[in-house]
């Protein structure tokens, strides 16, 4: 279990204005500001659960992730880890943890991605016939047999990033924090990864904490979203209920004849001849009942029902809470 | 301890690669070598105070060329000072082990690594009669041989924990430049890498017994050419080391805790 409570950190940041002068200057007075990173952050998640930590550039989301992995040490707060305040007992508490950076390479560049697992088998002490099995099953859910064997500056962005997920999981760890695993991924790695995270997080257990900008990702794997701007927590729920909040539905209909006047929970986005898209209020006029209105009215040539994705809603949340 | 052999493993494997730089490093060497011979035995051969010969003056510059990368300071792992200022010092974080320990025995491994390479071509070349009043001798006796061993063994830890501080202050500074080019150059010159100790004026050298600069490269490659031969003092210079090791891998260790807990992680 993961507990957080009114963390707080805050980063020295030296700034000059640019040019001779101004750099001159700085050799009598430095200029700092003083940025809230994180400004008390409390929240929980429970075993077993996948969460996506989602959030602007410069929100936080890393310094979160840092704190929490031990790296970092808060100015003020309270963490309890499984039993451990990360960055207090970091030797020990990292045992269980797994961590992908996905803007860092943790593997080693010269030498074939197997050796860097054999290498991470001694670090975590792992028992050879667990190691056999966990490798095994990582290699064939990430598709990695063959690539674990070319020295990793010779792989591309998709397959070193496989073997970076592989090699957080080699250990069975029981919280893994992925920060973006997804960046810079085409289409199919993105997928393999994302059904891989899927599966483990079902069979394992495994408490996973993600953070991405990719609202694909957050789609495709998390019920929980925990949303942070400035520094600050500014929801905390269900992906499910905040669709319901911001979820519009869309009907684009091709037609002939006239409508005339629309009924309640219908309002026109575009009106053209033969051709309009209406706004649907779900809460007003149920689908079924919007459609056997407008068939009521007029012969449907083609119908398209669209829905807000999850994109508009982190759009429309960003406005909401003017991040 | 089979951690920290999987992490020497490991980076040999990773060094053991660059063999033609190895090779340009071999040719330096020597040229380098030569000239250094030429120039310390001129000023020997023309003064009448010296207490060192040309032999071994020799023997001496040849071991200081074999052992180059093993003793020059400037010679450190540059992937931990990538790791500090890129930030990937965050993966090396999140893994179960004393990041000290672990820095420790990957720059020993690199170092062992290239002198692999280097040493034992120039070894072999060196003893060759034919390069006349150029060639190395063997270790004056076999106790020397002995000697020799235990107190190269000593010097490397003696210049690794020296090496630590460097990294360590790095954490901190983030920036390797300033703090590697005053650290080494500071080293390189008192322990004897620019002009071995015994030719240095008597005062310096009183005042380098003091320091741990004076029980590096200075102790092993004096041993072997018998310019120290004394027991008792060997025995005491030995002693000296294990002080000096102590002292510094402490203070290292005690400094790193304490940046440890500054450290921030920047970007991402």
């Amino acid at each position: 279990m993961i507990e957080l409570k009114n963390i707080t950190k805050t980063y020295k940041i030296r700034k000059r204005s640019a040019g001779f002068k101004n750099a001159f200057k700085t050799f009598f007075k430095k200029d700092y500001e003083i940025v809230k990173a994180l400004d008390n952050i409390s929240f929980k998640i429970n075993e077993g659960e996948m969460v996506g930590y989602i959030g602007p550039n410069g929100a936080g989301k890393s310094t979160t992730i840092k704190i929490m992995s031990g790296i970092l040490t808060p100015d003020s707060g309270q963490a309890n880890i499984s039993g451990f305040i990360p960055w207090k007992q970091r030797t020990k508490y990292v045992k269980d943890i797994g961590v992908v950076f996905g803007n860092r390479s943790g593997l080693w560049w010269d030498v074939p991605v197997d050796d860097s697992f054999e290498l991470l088998k001694n670090i975590y002490k792992i028992p050879d016939d667990e190691y056999d099995e966990q490798k095994a099953k990582l290699v064939k859910l990430l598709d990695i047999e063959e690539i674990i064997k070319i020295p990793t500056r010779q792989l591309s962005l998709g397959q070193r990033m496989r073997c970076e997920i592989a090699a957080a999981f080699l250990h069975k760890p029981k919280i893994v924090f992925l920060d973006e695993p997804t960046i810079g991924l085409d289409a199919v790695s993105k997928i393999a990864v994302r059904e891989f995270i899927k599966k483990i997080n079902k069979e394992d257990n495994t408490t996973i904490i993600l953070t991405t900008h990719d609202t694909q990702d957050i789609e495709a794997l998390t019920n929980r979203i925990i949303l942070i701007g400035k520094g600050k927590i500014l929801l905390d729920g269900k992906l499910s209920d905040l669709k319901k909040k911001f979820s519009k539905k869309y009907l684009t209909v091709e037609f002939n004849g006239n409508i005339d006047n629309l009924c309640d929970g219908l309002v026109y986005i575009e009106k053209h001849k033969g051709r309009v898209k209406l706004e649907l209020n779900e809460n007003i006029l149920p689908l079924a009942k919007a459609i056997a209105f407008l068939t009521s009215k007029i012969e449907i040539l083609d119908l398209e029902v669209d829905n807000t994705s999850v994109d508009d809603i982190v759009v429309k949340l960003y406005q909401e809470y003017g991040i | 301890m089979r951690l920290y052999l999987a992490y020497f493993k490991m980076k040999f494997l990773n060094e053991i690669q660059y063999k033609v730089a190895a090779l340009a490093g071999i040719a330096t060497q020597f040229a380098w070598g030569f000239m250094y011979i030429m120039l310390f035995t001129t000023f020997i051969n023309n003064s009448d105070t010296n207490s060192i010969s040309s032999i071994q003056i020799v023997t001496y510059i040849w071991l200081q060329q074999a052992f180059y990368m093993l003793f020059a300071f400037w010679s450190v792992d540059k992937d931990i000072f990538d790791s500090i200022t890129t930030g990937n010092l965050a993966y090396e974080l999140t893994k179960p082990v004393d990041l000290y320990d672990v820095w420790f025995v990957k720059t020993f491994a690199l170092k062992i690594a290239k002198t692999a390479l280097r040493a034992l071509p120039i070894f072999l070349i060196c003893m060759l009669p034919l390069l006349g009043e150029f060639t190395m001798t063997a270790p004056v006796s076999i106790l020397a041989a002995i000697w020799f061993i235990i107190t190269m063994i000593f010097s490397t830890i003696l210049l690794l924990s020296y090496i630590m501080i460097i990294y360590v202050i790095t954490i901190t500074a983030i920036s390797p430049l300033g703090v590697k080019i005053t650290f080494s150059l500071i080293g390189d010159f008192f322990s004897g890498g620019l002009i071995p100790i015994p030719l240095m004026p008597d005062i310096v050298q009183t005042v380098l017994k003091y320091t741990p600069f004076y029980y590096i490269q200075n102790i092993p490659f004096n041993i072997y050419n018998g310019y120290i031969s004394d027991n008792l003092e060997i025995i005491k210079i030995i002693g000296i080391q294990v002080f000096w090791i102590v002292i510094l891998i402490a203070f290292g260790k005690w400094l790193m805790n304490r940046s440890m807990k500054k450290v921030v992680i920047q970007g991402g």
